[in-house]
């Protein structure tokens, strides 16, 4: 690949400009947050669990100041318009639908939807559908197969949608994309690739592959699909936030990384030619967890693109881009247990050759997006643990004839609680002015019912903060340990779980939550009331994990108007057809059906 | 590649005019549905299943080569299972295996192997 012109030249500068601003702002944040932490834990006099606990709030506050520079960059920053050709696209477009023993009723009805949405849009003739199947289970493979004849036949859409399936599935996802692009890649010139659970616009695809065309040292568009689908309190939570704050903290994230952009393994139009010679990947070398194939690869695949020089680009504004999601904390946690694995696994690969510093970068960010918790977790336990080993008072230290007490330290404290929770508040609260002031309020529910959505999000998530800490940090060691001690409950298809099914996956945290706040109370009572917000969750994880995976309380949500998100209020054809195509069978393309058209 | 508009009117009178000889109608009807990867034995394969699917009581190659089934061959080619489209393409492996090498010293000791009087190879990772 070559080099930019005078203008991507300028656009570098931007971009360096931003991150060197982000860099400093968060660095200051940090140091703030450490020397007012500094001077409160000097004020009992300084032990070496002091030392630890500076580092542990070093690392925390920089994480966080970090998320809340990206987001105030997404207000900020507003992206030029990407070029776009005019007219059809010349090169044709592979849809790629990986599956691995999903429930094939949705899949298929979610292929329809982009297929019917497709056949509105010039060009949609240069555009084949391929359901890449890893199944492992005989009964999935069947099933995919009948799911697959159907819905050629109801779509009559014989040359346009194709079924593979693949076994030993080596490789997992980048196994199976790889494999299709050494068969077939060469009968086209892109690639969508998308998630069993994807659902795109036609509209969108199209206008993915103009902007493809119009930029040839475009390697991989990326775009920001909406959370939808969801029914429990949970996943509408879920939904809304990704809604309303991910499209601006996503042009956050755009303005940091430029052209070395991201790349989530879904909802994302890739060049074939640029993937197939940049992105082939040898397994690491070793044995699992840190050996073996890259589970998380979409994230190297970014970076291995960007190392030959092709552009990876996040465009946030396009819209019609959908997935779902877990829909209760146990099947999040469960879905993050894996991301968790294959993020760590990057640590193999941090130096790999080439790449360059701001990927190196995304690699940390990413790792240290699960370190996080246990580094949260730590710091909170070093911090019980610390009056234990804290030297005594000295009120008499040979300066003075008088005693000389400790000098409080109680309006630091509350100053470093304040901008803590500042840093955790003000990124989501900016993005809800935003949108009001944009009025797009309307667009989940009003601004009253945005701004009511918009604190109770605030208020739940931060009460499952803790669980998710706790989850986190179990699969960090696990994965570190070699240990996986699986996961006890299997959620029905709406997510709802019982009280009884939550218990068994989270009593370890009820525990914990109940022996901190008894350890606190024997040997640190002070920090008793501060222990509270993250004790108090964990003793209730049962009840919390339960409650917010109930559809019921969602579906009452709902009907009140909250956790709006703009499919809801403005519908989507597409996602009208996808459901349409679920609760519909398959049309009757017998012999019989045909006599009636008249051609047989 | 140039695939093929399965849909195109133009695509399947084509198919349909050529019932002259065997070669001729399979060469139009790949031409047609712009699959050049496929042999005749593939295509009456995949024919054959969605005539059997459709319960259509007619040989494949009866439909390809009788020039009144026009539009049931079309009909019958948008109901049909092709296999993906064999076109190949090399996609490299490329090893993200962190090398223990020291640079500047493929043939001499490193400063560090000097002091220590261990040769550069030393610290090399196999594999």
């Amino acid at each position: 690949m070559s080099g930019g012109s005078g203008g991507s030249f300028r656009a570098g500068i931007g971009v360096q400009s931003r991150r060197l601003g982000a860099l400093v702002l968060t660095l200051t944040l940090t140091i703030g947050a450490v020397s007012m932490f500094g001077t409160i834990a000097q004020s009992d006099g300084y032990d070496w669990l002091d030392v630890v606990r500076v580092g542990l709030i070093a690392i925390s506050a920089f994480w966080l100041a970090w998320g809340t520079c990206t987001a105030l960059l997404g207000v900020l920053f507003t992206p030029d318009t990407p070029d776009s050709i005019s007219g059809l696209p010349e090169g044709r477009t592979a849809i790629l639908v990986p599956v691995y023993n999903e429930s094939c009723g949705p899949v298929f009805a979610r292929i329809e939807a982009m297929y019917r949405s497709l056949q509105a849009e010039p060009g949609w003739e240069a555009i084949d559908f391929h359901v890449l199947s890893d199944s492992t289970r005989a009964d999935a493979v069947e099933a995919e197969k009948a799911a697959y004849r159907a819905a050629l036949l109801k779509l009559e859409a014989g040359g346009r949608l194709y079924y593979r399936h693949r076994s030993p599935n080596v490789g997992r996802k980048a196994g199976n994309i790889a494999d299709f692009v050494r068969t077939s890649g060469g009968a086209y010139a892109y690639m969508l690739v998308l998630d069993a659970d994807s659902l795109m616009r036609g509209k969108t695809i199209m206008e993915m592959v103009r902007r493809m065309e119009a930029e040839p040292r475009l390697g991989l568009l990326q775009s920001l699909p909406q959370t939808i689908g969801l029914k429990t309190l949970f996943g509408r939570m879920l939904q809304y936030s990704s809604g309303i704050y991910a499209p601006t903290f996503t042009r956050g994230v755009a303005a940091l990384q430029g052209d070395a952009g991201p790349f989530w393994g879904h909802n994302a139009l890739i060049r074939v030619a640029a993937f197939a010679g940049s992105c082939g990947m040898a397994p690491l070398t070793g044995k699992p967890p840190f050996g073996g194939h890259i589970l998380s690869h979409d994230t190297v695949e970014a970076a291995l693109l960007a190392r030959d020089g092709w552009i990876v680009r996040l465009d946030a504004d396009l819209e019609g881009s959908y997935e779902e999601a877990p829909p209760n904390m146990i099947e999040f946690a469960k879905r993050d247990r894996r991301w968790c694995q294959g993020n760590l696994q990057h640590a193999k690969i941090l130096l790999a050759p080439r790449f360059s510093l701001w990927n190196r970068t995304n690699i940390v960010q990413g790792i240290f997006s699960y370190l996080s918790s246990p580094v949260w977790l730590f710091f909170l336990v070093s911090s019980l643990a610390a009056p234990l080993v804290a030297p005594p008072p000295v009120y008499f230290d040979g300066h003075s004839p008088f005693p000389v007490f400790p000098h409080p330290e109680t309006t630091t404290a509350l100053a470093l609680l304040f901008g803590v929770g500042a840093l955790l508040i003000l990124p989501k609260a900016t993005l809800l002015v935003r949108a009001i002031l944009r009025r797009e309020a309307w667009r989940y529910g009003g601004k009253i019912r945005a701004t009511i959505s918009s604190f109770l999000e605030l208020l739940i998530t931060s009460m499952l903060a803790p669980i998710h800490m706790m989850f986190q940090t179990r699969s960090v060691m696990q994965i570190v340990l070699g240990a996986d001690s699986g996961w006890p409950t299997a959620s029905r298809d709406d997510g709802t779980i019982s009280f009884w099914e939550s218990l068994s996956a989270s009593w370890w945290m009820s525990v914990t939550g109940v022996a901190g706040l008894f350890f606190a109370h024997l040997f640190a009572p002070e920090l008793w009331y501060w222990l509270l917000p993250v004790a108090l969750p964990l003793v209730l994880a049962p009840v919390l994990i339960s409650f917010t995976a109930s559809v019921w309380v969602g579906n009452l949500c709902h009907r009140l108007g909250l956790f709006l998100i703009p499919s809801d209020v403005e519908g989507d054809p597409v996602i009208e057809m996808m459901e349409a195509a679920e609760e519909g069978g398959a049309d009757d393309v017998s012999a019989a059906s045909l006599q009636a058209r008249g051609v047989a | 590649m140039e695939l093929r508009s399965l849909t195109s009117q133009d695509g399947h009178s084509q198919t349909g005019a050529a019932a002259l000889s065997g070669e001729t109608a399979f060469d139009l009807l790949r031409a047609s549905i712009g699959r050049p990867d496929l042999d005749d034995a593939s295509l009456l394969a995949c024919l054959t299943e969605t005539l059997d699917v459709l319960g259509l009581e007619l040989s494949a190659e009866d439909l390809v080569l009788s020039e009144d089934n026009a539009q049931l061959l079309s009909t019958v080619l948008r109901c049909t299972a092709f296999p993906q489209p064999r076109f190949p393409m090399a996609m490299p492996d490329h090893s993200l295996n962190v090398s223990l090498t020291l640079p500047f010293a493929a043939k001499r000791t490193s400063t560090l192997g000097r002091i220590a009087g261990v040769p550069v190879r030393a610290f090399r990772r196999k594999g």
